[in-house]
């Protein structure tokens, strides 16, 4: 590369200093937006990883039971008689302590040594410390971090919620010997010896599971496990463990994933809008170094060369910055995660290399392949012409004009994509951005219409000079259409995803409403996956029956059947009249459903359960119970909007018959129409035995917690609107500074003719005040397409859901308004810029 | 968007053969890097009402510098510039702006008509920053197109016309709200020589016929004939030409 060329060519960015700032700031915040997504939903998910890697290690298979648990005699007839090992017994289940959830696992110290897992060897094998757990009731082990974590020593006296019984139990500091990984992985974990786990989790001569590993050693008698093993337990692949736990949050993520492909899309726009500014602005100074005898193919290197410094330096600050906001954006996936699916350790962000490569290409490569475009276009014609601004228009309109059928090619090919009788969710989101993508690429073209339809009426009202921003609009569009395309694919996320939330909302409102109808629901203070291990008493259910004022009590309980497709959700229900009212069924016929319910195999299912099982009403799905396997018929899809894969419900007798679980989660108390209520809640908690603390909540309580834990569990969603809002904004911004320094000599035209520097920043907002409303008026109909893909289908194929758009103007009007402020904000410093300029300087430039 | 004064608020000119410009004891310098640039050093001029004045002299001269200070486009650093009895010094930059919008046309070497507006649009935009366009103004402008011989161009852009064409709407921008006095610097620059003759003979009838004051900024000797006065530009000092 010629030096002097290059100095040439970079005189610019000297002169220009806030473009250089500017074009660094847009590919740096682009990128970091993608980074700080994909880490900070990698280290939550690998989080998960570790607890199970921790607990599992390198187990291949693992024995599991019913909602109960297996017998643990089965352990010793897996070691003594079949000689079976390596085995290891585990007793898994959840408690409470200060208010959360941790998770308690019971354990054979020297049974874990083949398994490598965290809990195994030195800091349990040696110093005695296993003796100590042996020796030693009640004894619960927590690392030291954990232990620091909740302000606790060795020794000190713990008092556990399990269920709705609180156990008293001792702690042991675990101090030495495990590495900074394994303590990690341990972080929420309390561990302690099978016995005590049994005591604690009330699952005395139970055991959750009993993980094996396949080796050379042991293959005949793995082969012949499943001949002798009982018809309550089943051997499954271990790697269905990682597998319920990515079914469980795949919908999430996949949530995050999208945000975060938005945002890349929004981000490349930028970064292409940034470059190619950088390439357009200079477009003369390549004419004529064109015409003293500098080569195409010079030129081209150069403009390449200056993309790639500016595209990597840009890269640089974006993942450095996007690994700072990884760390903020971790701290509000792991809440939510913690509150809707499992409780998960505050994790650490890891900064995976594959992250950091994909930033790298994201800033680097969209920074080459925007530099090409425009520098094959400047390479192309000859000197004279590209030294012309008008043949640069000319070139721009041309391609807007090719670009609108290709767009609308897309649009159609990703409607098709999302329409396609698949479950797949990639195809799904896939085809959102092919639709997104076209209606960018339409936009360009969309502005000149809209903006030749818009000038005559402007023109009659404000006259000339009122025409002249909406006219620049279009007649600019070299520099304006990049810019408008990114503005109104942020502002269409934006209107597409609120309308999304608020149907989403205003569905999970009305199906709250008319399912939660009971006037109390009793239950153990536990989190959902916590409650096949802990329940409430039949004495207890009886007892509320009894009680004043009680019109009827139903009853539910909630399990977790594993099986080896994964773990499925089951609820056994004891439906009272007005419960039944509060099921709105989306197949099947109510009256058949319910007079069927209460008698026979047969269970109804939540629509996402359905949907992710390829299930209709009259398909048989079957279940391995405590009887073996056991064929039920599905008699109704029910709506429900619970997270997870769904749930398979079934009566409570049909429950009894099939598993021997004598447990309630939770009850729901009805009351007569003159109860009273404070009386009837005494009465309750008074049922209760002494030590029992029960969680009593009403109908309104529990509509309110649902919809803030609605409302958080997509508030990353609004952070990630606003980043990609932020985008945008820097895109618009860049567009406009870019645009006024080239129209400077235009003003100081306006100027010396006679317009005020207060007509002239009236002027520049104007126009930039016009290109929001423009991006914002194209939004509309994009947003709304977007919320029709999203609503019935994307989130059908990620949640199994549907639910019906709700239709706000309010959610159409304030994201064009943020479209106008935003561009009118953007238009500020231009303006003043320009009405400060003095015309003679700017006369000069002529 | 329109922000018009009427005349009763812009500074007021008569028309009469009488001292028009007056440049008062005038000094301008640049800062150039480290190093200052003296343009004029107590310039002292008088124009009268509807002289052609030429201005000639090398590039760098002060040419420009000396017509932007007649627009109030610029300010001298010492000194005075009088239109009449206003004092550009004095006046606000709004004043001026205001002053320069009733009072003077502008003619450049590049035409530097607004690209996004139409030929009719850019010739009634001076009127329209005066007041609002009245059925009047349309016909002016057709009129005056007419007379250019671009009556079938009024819908074009300016990258739709040749050079001539646009200079010709350019001349026809500078004087179609009525100025006193038009200031065109190097209006034939861009065009061949036989187009340039058209628009300085363009602009000779103009002043002639409306009793306008032209100050041109030009290098071509050819024009020297058809002036009033011709004035060369040496040393920051005005001279009449030999």
């Amino acid at each position: 590369m010629n030096s002097l060329l290059f100095r040439a060519s970079n005189l610019y960015f000297i002169r220009h200093p806030a473009q250089l700032v500017l074009a660094l700031l847009g590919i740096a915040l682009g990128v970091a937006v993608v980074v700080a997504v994909d880490l900070a939903k990698d280290s939550a998910l690998e989080s998960f990883d570790q607890a199970t890697t921790a607990i599992a290690g390198r187990a291949t298979h693992r024995i599991i039971g019913g909602p109960s648990g297996l017998n643990e005699s089965l352990y010793r007839t897996l070691v003594v008689e079949q000689r079976l090992y390596p085995a290891a017994p585990k007793v898994e289940g959840y408690v409470s302590f200060k208010g959360k959830t941790f998770q308690l696992l019971g354990i054979d110290p020297f049974a874990e040594g083949a398994f490598q897992t965290s809990v195994q060897s030195d800091q349990f094998g040696q110093n005695g410390v296993s003796n100590r757990f042996l020796t030693t009731a009640g004894l619960i082990g927590m690392t030291d971090s954990t232990a620091k974590r909740l302000a606790l020593n060795s020794g000190d006296a713990l008092v556990l919620q399990v269920g709705a019984r609180t156990v008293p139990a001792k702690l042991y500091v675990i101090r030495d010997g495990l590495s900074k990984l394994e303590s990690r992985r341990l972080n929420n974990i309390f561990v302690t010896d099978i016995a005590t786990a049994q005591e604690i989790l009330g699952m005395t001569g139970r055991l959750s599971h009993i993980d094996l590993m396949e080796t050379s050693n042991n293959r005949t008698a793995f082969k012949k496990i499943r001949e002798w093993l009982p018809k309550t337990a089943e051997l499954i692949d271990h790697r269905s463990e990682h597998q319920q736990i990515h079914q469980m949050t795949g919908a999430f993520y996949s949530n995050l994933s999208a945000l975060s492909l938005l945002s890349l899309l929004v981000a490349f726009f930028l970064i292409y809008n940034t470059i190619t500014f950088m390439v357009v602005q200079r477009r003369q100074l390549f004419g004529k170094l064109r015409a003293i005898g500098v080569t195409r193919r010079q030129v081209f290197q150069l403009i390449l060369v200056e993309a790639g410094i500016v595209g990597g330096s840009g890269t640089i600050i974006g993942l450095i910055t996007g690994i700072a906001l990884g760390h903020g954006l971790l701290g509000f996936i792991v809440s939510t995660i913690d509150q809707l699916y499992l409780p998960l350790s505050s994790s650490q962000l890891s900064v995976s290399g594959i992250t950091l490569i994909k930033g790298t290409l994201l800033g680097l490569g969209s920074a080459l392949v925007a530099g090409i475009i425009p520098a094959n276009e400047a390479t192309r014609i000859p000197p004279l012409q590209a030294q012309h601004r008008s043949h640069l228009e000319i070139h721009a309109h041309s391609l807007s004009t090719r670009l609108l059928p290709i767009g609308f090619s897309l649009i159609l090919l990703g409607a098709l994509m999302t329409v396609l009788p698949s479950s797949s969710t990639i195809l799904g989101f896939g085809g959102l951005l092919v639709v997104i993508l076209g209606c960018a690429l339409m936009t360009p073209q969309i502005t000149i219409i809209l903006t030749n339809i818009l000038s005559p009426l402007v023109k009659h009202r404000f006259g000339i000079m009122g025409l002249l921003p909406v006219r620049s609009l279009a007649a600019s569009l070299s520099r304006t259409g990049v810019a408008m395309a990114a503005l109104m694919v942020a502002i269409a996320v934006t209107i597409g995803m609120t309308l999304m939330i608020s149907s989403f909302r205003l569905s999970v409102t009305d199906w709250l409403n008319s399912r939660i109808n009971a006037d109390f629901y009793v239950a153990a203070p536990t989190t959902a996956k916590a409650q096949s291990n802990n329940g409430l008493s039949k004495t207890l259910l009886i007892r509320l029956k009894t009680l004043t004022g009680v019109e009827s009590v139903g009853s539910v309980r909630r399990v977790q059947i594993e099986t080896s497709k994964g773990t499925v959700s089951l609820s056994a229900y004891q439906l009272p009249a007005r419960a039944k009212s509060g099921f709105h069924f989306l197949a099947g016929d109510p009256g058949i459903i319910w007079s069927s319910f209460e008698y026979e195999d047969t269970v109804i299912l939540s629509e996402a359960y359905a949907y992710h099982h390829t299930l209709d009403v009259g398909s048989i799905t079957t279940l391995r119970t405590y009887n073996g396997q056991v064929n039920f018929k599905v008699v109704g899809i029910y709506s429900d909007y619970n997270v997870g894969q769904g749930v398979i419900a079934m009566s409570r007798s049909t429950y009894n018959s099939h598993w021997h679980d004598n447990r309630y989660s939770s009850f729901w108390v009805y009351t007569l129409p003159d109860a009273n209520f404070e009386q009837i809640e005494t009465e309750i908690r008074q049922s209760a035995p002494k030590n029992i603390h029960l969680k009593m909540t009403t109908n309104k309580e529990i509509l309110n917690i649902s919809l803030a834990l609605f409302d958080q569990s997509f508030a990353i969603a609004g952070i990630l609107r606003l980043l990609a809002a932020i985008i945008a904004f820097i895109g618009v911004f860049t567009a406009l500074t870019a645009l006024q320094l080239d129209r400077t000599q235009e003003y100081g035209v306006l100027r010396a003719t006679g317009v005020t520097p207060r007509q002239l920043r009236k002027l520049v907002l104007t126009e930039t005040g016009v290109m929001g409303f423009l991006a914002g008026f194209l939004a509309i109909p994009v947003g709304f397409l977007i919320a029709v893909l999203l609503v019935y289908t994307v989130n059908q194929r990620t949640f199994g859901w549907t639910m019906a758009l709700h239709f706000d103007w309010g959610n159409f009007l304030q994201p064009m308004l943020l479209a106008i402020i935003a561009a009118l904000l953007a238009g500020i410093y231009p303006a003043i810029k320009m009405s400060q300029t003095k015309p003679a300087e700017a006369l000069r430039n002529e | 968007m329109n922000e018009t004064n009427s005349n009763s608020t812009a500074p007021h000119v008569t028309s009469s053969k009488q001292p028009l410009i007056q440049l008062s004891h005038v000094s301008k310098s640049y800062q150039d890097a480290d190093r200052k640039q003296v343009i004029f050093n107590d310039l002292n001029e008088t124009i009268h009402s509807g002289e052609f004045i030429v201005l000639m002299g090398r590039s760098g001269s002060g040419k420009s510098t000396l017509l932007n200070l007649i627009s109030g486009i610029d300010l001298p650093d010492s000194g005075s510039v009088f239109i009449e009895s206003n004092n550009f010094s004095q006046l606000t930059e709004e004043d001026r702006t205001i002053f320069r919008r009733h009072h003077i046309g502008f003619v450049f070497q590049a035409f530097n008509l607004i690209p996004t507006l139409t030929v009719e649009e850019n010739l009634l935009l001076p009127l329209e920053l005066i007041g609002d366009l009245t059925p009047g103004d349309y016909k002016n402008a057709e009129e005056l197109l007419d007379w250019l011989g671009l009556a079938d161009r009024t819908e074009s852009y300016p990258d739709q016309l040749s050079g001539g064409e646009q200079q010709r709407i350019a001349v026809a921008r500078a004087i179609i709200h009525n100025p006193m006095i038009i200031l065109a610097d190097e209006p034939t620059g861009n065009l061949d020589l036989e187009t340039g003759k058209e628009v300085i003979g363009l602009l000779d009838q103009l002043v002639r016929e409306t009793h306008k004051t032209l100050v041109m900024v030009t290098h071509s000797r050819e024009v020297i004939g058809i002036a009033d006065r011709v004035l060369e530009m040496h040393d920051g000092m005005l001279t009449p030409a030999q």
